[in-house]
């Protein structure tokens, strides 16, 4: 997956859990991070199961506490590990 | 830490006759086994054979039971395998005067915390089914606090016990966090609402808290076993739908109905799972 791919459908993740909020997430990039979002933790998880669904995974759930920026999540959505700096 | 004496009676002090209604005969608040079984009651005498043997009990040991109930597992000891001298620890008052009301032989019930206690005297094996989800509160575990509580209660257990002891447990596991609204939200509710202070654990923290007090000898999980258990709770408890909200209000029937629900879909989902442990005390 590109990181247009990527970002596509994180915006389609999003418009999902966050209906009415798509200006906000209009220029995200992968470099973003969670908090930036600014969504409640219900809405984070639910958007992580929309991803899940769509590239067929089920990312662990020590994985996804690592996840700072939007580029953790895209190495998940990728098939790789969160590296953490 | 944990939950609170206040806490833990939100949980079991709704009153004996309520939970009498729906849970088996001996009143076990915890997963049965349904090997060989449909039937709850049964399920739940093979449970208790499963942690009586899972912590070597025979007639002549001195033997503790860490979160006792409604003293469900102290009569299976004391009545079928013959003990002469158990002791039960609860911090709920009503289910130490249930315990007290069956007037078994040998047996003693206190209303006190696992955190204070100092017995006179050492025990030979000991057993606690589904109590150690009151020893962290989920603020507790954020802070990463909840290990060394944890391994803490494995400590003090190891000095209440003679060298050669066994140590029959049973923990809640939470496997995977839900990804959906409905789950996320009944889920959260039922930890807050229905066990305040309380969370339940992962394998992993049990297997790095016995460490260095407790060899593990066995485990064995029994997710699909909690989900018929929960599932047959649920069912007594609607058959008593009227009874209930009549002496207790609709309030607690939805609420117990909405939690129990939950926990059936919990563990469908692998949300949860449970697990049973044979520990040996390292000596
Ligand atoms: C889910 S119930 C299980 C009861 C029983 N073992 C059974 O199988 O039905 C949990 C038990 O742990 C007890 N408990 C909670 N916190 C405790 C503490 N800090 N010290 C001792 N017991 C505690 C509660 O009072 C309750 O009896």
């Amino acid at each position: 997956m590109t990181d247009d791919e990527i970002i596509a459908l994180l915006k389609k993740a999003l418009a999902e859990v966050a209906p009415g909020r798509t200006a906000d997430f209009d220029k995200i990039t992968l470099e973003a991070t969670i908090d930036d979002l600014d969504l409640d933790s219900i809405s984070t998880m639910e958007m992580v199961g929309y991803l899940e669904e769509q590239v067929d995974a089920l990312f662990p759930d020590e994985e996804l506490a690592k996840v700072k920026k939007l580029a953790d999540l895209a190495a998940l959505m990728r098939g790789s590990r969160v590296n953490v700096a | 830490m944990g939950s609170t004496q206040e806490e833990v009676e939100v949980s079991y002090d709704v009153s004996n006759e309520f939970f009498r209604l729906w849970l088996d005969e001996r009143m076990n608040y915890t997963c049965g086994i349904f090997d060989g079984t449909d039937n709850l009651e049964e399920a739940q005498v093979k449970k208790l054979e499963w942690i009586s043997n899972a912590a070597k009990v025979t007639p002549e040991k001195r033997v503790l039971d860490i979160g006792c109930g409604w003293g469900a597992n102290i009569e299976y000891m004391v009545t079928t395998r013959g003990v002469k001298d158990a002791t039960g620890i609860t911090l709920s008052r009503a289910q130490a005067e249930e315990i007290g009301a069956r007037k078994l032989p040998g047996v003693e019930a206190h209303v006190i915390s696992y955190a204070d206690f100092q017995p006179e005297q050492k025990f030979d094996a000991v057993t606690s089914i589904c109590m150690m989800e009151h020893i962290s509160t989920p603020e507790q575990a954020r802070k990463g606090e909840h290990i060394s509580l944890y391994r803490d209660y494995f400590k003090k257990v190891w000095e209440w016990t003679n060298p050669g002891a066994h140590f029959g447990l049973q923990t809640i596991l939470r496997n995977r966090v839900p990804r959906n609204r409905t789950d996320l939200r009944d889920i959260g509710w039922v930890t807050y609402k229905i066990f305040p202070g309380g969370l339940s654990l992962r394998l992993e923290d049990v297997i790095m808290a016995v460490n260095p007090h407790w060899e593990v000898m066995e485990i064995r999980t029994r997710r699909e076993d909690y989900g018929k258990t929960t599932g047959e709770w649920l069912r007594r408890l609607r058959l008593n739908e009227a009874a209930i909200r009549e002496k207790w209000g609709d309030e607690v029937f939805t609420d117990y109905e909405r939690y129990l629900d939950t926990c059936v879909r919990g563990f469908d989902k692998h949300y949860q799972s449970l697990a049973q442990y044979s520990l040996r005390r390292i000596d």
